[in-house]
């Protein structure tokens, strides 16, 4: 018996622990939604092969799934970008306060330590129309009341805001890049007489902009799965403006017990997340700048 | 040093791993040290829990040899639905809707009790018909009742004194009850309302008022748009409209738990309130002071007097339980006239057992009146049919569109009904061509 063979018979027990978990709880779950997919399956003994009926149905007869997509969409174009830029901005403000900003990074991280289902509630009354903080602030300044989860117009922007409470994780990983930028571009640039936007778009942007794909990436991918929030805040309403992908994918499997039609709905969702970072990625190739 | 995997190392290892897997299993209803067990999951939490500790409790010890462990999953219904979804459900659960009991019983997820009640000589005549409307899907009984909660009016007493209604008033109809709640709500110029009428009417609750009505359960056809709702719809839409329904919106919007001290009825800030009689013992904990009365939900034109949507508890036995004796034991016990009784007078409900309801703690006018309402034939409840929570979903949805002038009531529902009836057609269609009979 060779020595590799030996090798492998004791790592052999060590791997399958892993083996078992990737096959078991990963890859047997992948292949199986894949062919529920193609089936009417409500979970229990009820499953017809139905082809791509599932799929058919998704784009032709139900609403309610291209209202979803559209708001999963508005969270990526728009919560996104919100989000990244704002980390940036906290970040770059962080990063000017060398050495006096080790308070301040704490208190801006502690919210992102706190338990979502805590605080989405939170924030349900903080949004509240008529007692909510953040309208009586508004209100000294003459602005409102708005309806932050009452009207269609406001409930995604009101998510988009309380995501930015808790972007304390985001805003340390820009920090932490911002920080490996090399002194020496900045003097260099301040010796050629760039002013602060152009030492910003010339070299702080190229600097950190694989940290910045990175968070495009991991945005894109939490951004289509976005669900906790709005299933505790608004359960997808007002008039279905917070009806996420992953939401009504999560009513058709436990609400309506049509884990056939969810299936459908995940592996939509891979293929679209997949084509956006793909494109991404791509994309990458223009702007990001690796030292 | 070199390493060299036994057999008995291997079989050591799987073994160690077959027992993490099997401690892993949460329904607990193994027989430990001799003593049979089933699990129990339920909806209750705070005061009610304690109280189903208590009849836990009571149970073990009346029952030696057998223990209930209990779990409470308030506000986690989800979980419930996931669990029987994964064949992974307590033996007895009662942390479903009674009208989900169709749905959970056509997918195949509950023990049918009709061999059962027959066979300690109990039948559906113990519990009030609209309990037993609640616990059975076609010819079937899924659950047992212990809890039957006809829905009322509540209305502020001094409110009404003050807007001139005086302070004993009850409607004969819908008409006077819309000019009632239109004279009781209070708006600044800018139309912030600083006290309302009535809270957003639930269609699902009054349309039966309006002569409406949402399933045919012998051709399982789906009325959504049934004359009758969409007069129901239309009503409530004007009752909301004419305060602005963005006022009355943002007023209502996400106060929390309205079993709690913000309930704006405990508040003085709405003067009426349809909910039930657990509301008693709620306004003694929070509003103490509170002077209120309650009436019958009027229907369109009077015709229906004294009747009430009803609501209440179901307990449930899972297909997949693995001790359906001692669940149904258990079951048997907590409905008995007795047990059921000790429940419903400390959480304040209805009990759904009449032979109960005869206990004098229920001989207070409000457990009267709404004992009336429970005897009624022309109470009703939600209709038992599947997909009813997807039903009753786009039903809400249906009304959000409405009261924001976005849709029609009549077109609305239209598209409720062919959404909902395809659904229920699918099923159907697919039970026919996997052979099987729905069980509803």
């Amino acid at each position: 018996m060779s020595t590799a063979i030996q090798k492998l018979k004791i790592a052999a027990p060590f791997m399958s622990l892993w083996f078992i978990g990737f096959f078991g709880l990963t890859l047997v779950p992948v292949v199986l939604s894949a062919y529920y997919s193609m089936c009417y399956f409500d979970g229990n003994e009820l499953r017809v092969w139905i082809g791509f009926d599932n799929y058919r149905d998704l784009f032709t007869r139900d609403p309610i799934f291209m209202a979803s997509l559209k708001n999963t969409v508005y969270m990526v174009v728009i919560g996104l970008p919100v989000s990244l830029a704002f980390c940036l901005g906290i970040a770059l403000l962080l990063s000017s306060l060398s050495g006096k900003s080790n308070t301040l990074r704490s208190i801006i991280y502690v919210p992102s330590m706190m338990p979502v289902v805590g605080v989405s509630i939170l924030w349900v009354w903080l949004l509240n129309t008529r007692s909510g903080l953040l309208n009586q602030m508004l209100g000294t300044v003459g602005i409102g009341p708005i309806g932050w989860l009452s009207d269609p117009s406001w409930s995604k922007p009101a998510l988009i805001i309380m995501g930015l409470w808790g972007a304390g994780t985001t805003i340390l990983i820009y920090l932490a890049a911002l920080q490996q930028v090399p002194r020496a571009l900045y003097e260099a640039a301040q010796i050629d007489g760039a002013g602060t936007i152009r030492t910003f778009i010339s070299i702080t942007i190229p600097g950190i902009s694989p940290t910045i794909l990175f968070t495009v990436v991991t945005g894109v991918i939490g951004y289509f799965q976005y669900f906790s929030q709005a299933y505790i805040m608004t359960n997808g309403g007002p008039q279905d403006s917070t009806m996420f992908y992953s939401l009504h994918l999560f009513n058709e499997a436990y609400l309506n017990w049509r884990m056939g039609y969810a299936s459908a709905m995940a592996w939509i969702l891979l293929l679209i997340t997949l084509a956006c970072v793909a494109l991404v990625g791509y994309s990458s190739k223009r702007w990001v700048h690796y030292q | 040093m070199s390493f060299t995997l036994t057999k008995s190392t291997s079989l050591a290892a799987a073994a160690l791993l077959s027992i993490a897997f099997a401690a892993c299993d949460s329904r607990q209803n193994a027989q430990d040290d001799g003593v049979e067990s089933i699990s129990y999951w339920t909806g209750w939490t705070g005061t009610e829990l304690a109280v189903q500790q208590k009849l836990v409790d009571k149970f073990e010890r009346t029952h030696p040899g057998k223990k209930v462990h209990l779990l409470s999953v308030a506000g986690a219904y989800q979980k419930v639905r996931i669990a029987f979804a994964g064949a992974d459900a307590p033996d007895v659960c009662s942390a479903l809707w009674p009208e989900d009991l169709a749905d959970f019983a056509a997918h195949g997820y509950l023990e049918p009790l009709d061999d059962e009640l027959a066979a300690v000589g109990r039948s559906l005549d113990e519990w009030f018909p609209a309990a037993a409307d609640m616990m059975t899907v076609g010819p079937h009984t899924y659950g047992i009742s212990l809890t039957c909660n006809p829905f009322f009016v509540l209305y502020n007493r001094d409110l009404f004194a003050e807007a001139g209604l005086g302070n004993d008033w009850s409607p004969e109809n819908i008409a006077q009850l819309t000019t009632a709640a239109n004279q009781l709500t209070v708006q600044a110029d800018d139309g912030l309302i600083s006290q309302l009428g009535i809270m957003t009417p639930s269609l699902v609750e009054w349309a039966p008022l309006f002569g409406g009505s949402f399933y045919e359960p012998m051709q399982h056809k789906v009325t959504a748009n049934h004359a009758g709702n969409v007069r129901a719809l239309r009503w409530i839409n004007d009752v909301v409209s004419s305060a602005g329904a963005a006022n009355v919106l943002a007023f209502e919007q996400g106060g929390g738990n309205m079993q709690s001290a913000v309930n704006p009825f405990y508040n003085g800030q709405v003067a009426m309130f349809v909910s039930s009689i657990w509301e008693e013992k709620f306004i003694e904990r929070y509003a103490p002071d509170l002077n209120y009365g309650y009436f019958p939900m009027p229907s369109l034109n009077g015709d229906r007097p004294s009747a009430a949507y009803v609501s209440g508890s179901v307990f449930v036995i899972s297909k997949s339980s693995q001790n359906k004796d001692l669940a149904w034991e258990f079951l048997n016990w907590l409905s008995s006239p007795d047990a059921a009784a000790e429940f419903c007078k400390s959480i304040g409900n209805m009990p759904a057992v009449r032979e109960a309801a005869e206990d004098e703690a229920f001989a207070t006018p409000l457990f009267q009146f709404a004992g009336e309402l429970l005897k009624n034939p022309q109470s009703y409840t939600a209709p038992q049919m599947p997909f009813w929570t997807a039903y009753k979903t786009e039903l809400t949805r249906a009304q959000e569109f409405v009261l924001h002038g976005e849709r029609d009531p009549s077109t609305v529902l239209g598209e409720v009904q062919t959404r909902i009836q395809r659904q229920v057609d699918e099923l159907m269609r697919m039970f026919a061509l996997q052979g099987m009979e729905p069980q509803i």
